[in-house]
């Protein structure tokens, strides 16, 4: 049976795909066959993955099987959800609410592992003419937030959370997800864009509030894209303040960026040089900002081509 | 400091550990294989140390140390030597 439009599939179906043999879902260039019994990932699922390819019913190989499953320890305990890939639980168990927040870590969790033969960065990534602009930061920083917003205007989203750099050819492969947005980013992101679609938040995580930004159909459709680095922005968010920029070696942006990378520890002499040749072509920057529309306008301007 | 399209990388060895080095900037970036550990140096202390003797194998690699740790940075020819001592770097 050929892959189907997630959109096309009736609630009903997308729940009793989960609840038995599992919903198959294509995520840029990984198969993920999904199972939960909680009743709490077929809504979010259609409203977020609905341009997503999927299969109503298991069908040949997939990169990872994982299970959501309610679980509790005695008859009287609150249920709450497990998160199960082959076997193993790298996640503790978490209130059943949190069911969603917990399906996004997870297959996070799971592309980041398999991409053990790429450089994996943890960075939004994002492209506009051909080039991608890569946004690394630690939490705080407000990459998320402007990662969502870029993708809003005129940028095509890659990645909020994971930058995938081929070690072959140095180009960023996409596997374009719902944005996660925090705490007041989401009034930030609602206020900015009405239009936007984005999920009820979910309280009392241990990231706080939570809640997704459906990615552009645009978006998802481009996944088999990848595309050279052409920009490397170190955003860090402060409240209050001007904007300021410092153009950075390539050298020291290397180093940044390895701070930021998962795999660094494995990635060996050809790692470094494919990460190194890969941003050779880059223009680097570290950008303070104190408000939104102030570093929108500054990539509007610096992250363009010079012609 | 906005680099120059076409702008190119080069790459240069000292036993184990391996330096870029991007065009049209004085900074390198040193690499040692197994330890995860990077350096940010002056491209004359670069090669200083590589027209020296090997620094002898001391230490020993920590493949998990935090990412905060990783980066480090040298000012002198003798600040990188310390460096490539304290990671255990065969430079022969």
């Amino acid at each position: 049976m050929a892959p189907v439009l997630l959109d096309t599939l009736s609630p009903p179906s997308v729940e009793e795909s989960l609840a038995h043999d599992g919903l198959g879902l294509h995520v840029g260039g990984f198969k993920a066959l999904v199972r939960s019994d909680t009743g709490l990932l077929a809504a979010p699922l259609r409203q977020l993955y609905r341009d997503y390819a999927c299969d109503p019913h298991p069908v040949g190989f997939y990169d990872f099987r994982i299970n959501f499953m309610r679980r509790r320890d005695y008859p009287w305990s609150d249920w709450q959800v497990e998160f199960d890939w082959e076997g193993s639980s790298p996640f503790p168990r978490l209130p059943l609410a949190q069911t969603h927040p917990l399906f996004e870590w997870g297959l996070n969790w799971c592309v980041a592992t398999a991409s053990g033969m790429h450089t994996v960065i943890h960075s939004a990534v994002v492209e506009r003419n051909g080039l991608a602009l890569v946004l690394p930061g630690q939490p705080g920083s407000g990459k998320s937030t402007l990662c969502a917003s870029l993708t809003l205007t005129d940028w095509r989203l890659l990645s909020d959370e994971l930058t995938i750099v081929s070690q072959a050819d140095g180009l960023v492969q996409p596997v374009p997800r719902p944005v996660s947005l925090k705490g007041t980013s989401i009034d930030i992101i609602r206020g900015a864009f009405p239009h936007a679609d984005l999920t009820a938040p979910i309280n009392a995580t241990h990231k706080g509030s939570i809640a997704y930004a459906r990615p552009p159909t645009a978006a998802v459709l481009a996944a088999d894209r990848p595309v050279p680095i052409g920009y490397v922005v170190f955003p860090r968010f402060k409240a209050g303040t001007e904007l300021v920029y410092e153009p950075l070696p390539r050298a020291a942006a290397l180093a940044e960026l390895m701070e930021n990378t998962f795999n660094v520890g494995l990635l060996g002499a050809e790692g470094f040089k494919s990460l190194a040749r890969s941003i050779a072509q880059a223009q680097c920057y570290a950008v303070e900002y104190g408000d939104l529309a102030s570093i929108l306008r500054w990539v509007d301007t610096t992250c363009t081509p010079q012609h | 400091m906005l680099h120059q399209p076409g702008a190119s990388v080069g790459f240069e060895t000292l036993g184990e550990v391996i330096g870029v080095h991007f065009s049209g900037e004085n900074e390198m970036a040193l690499f040692v294989p197994g330890s995860a550990e990077l350096i940010v140096c002056g491209s004359d202390a670069w090669a200083a140390v590589r027209a020296q003797k090997a620094v002898p194998d001391t230490g020993s690699k920590d493949p998990c140390a935090p990412a905060g740790e990783r980066r480090m940075e040298a000012t002198s020819e003798d600040g990188l030597r310390d460096l490539f001592r304290t990671l255990g770097a065969r430079l022969v």
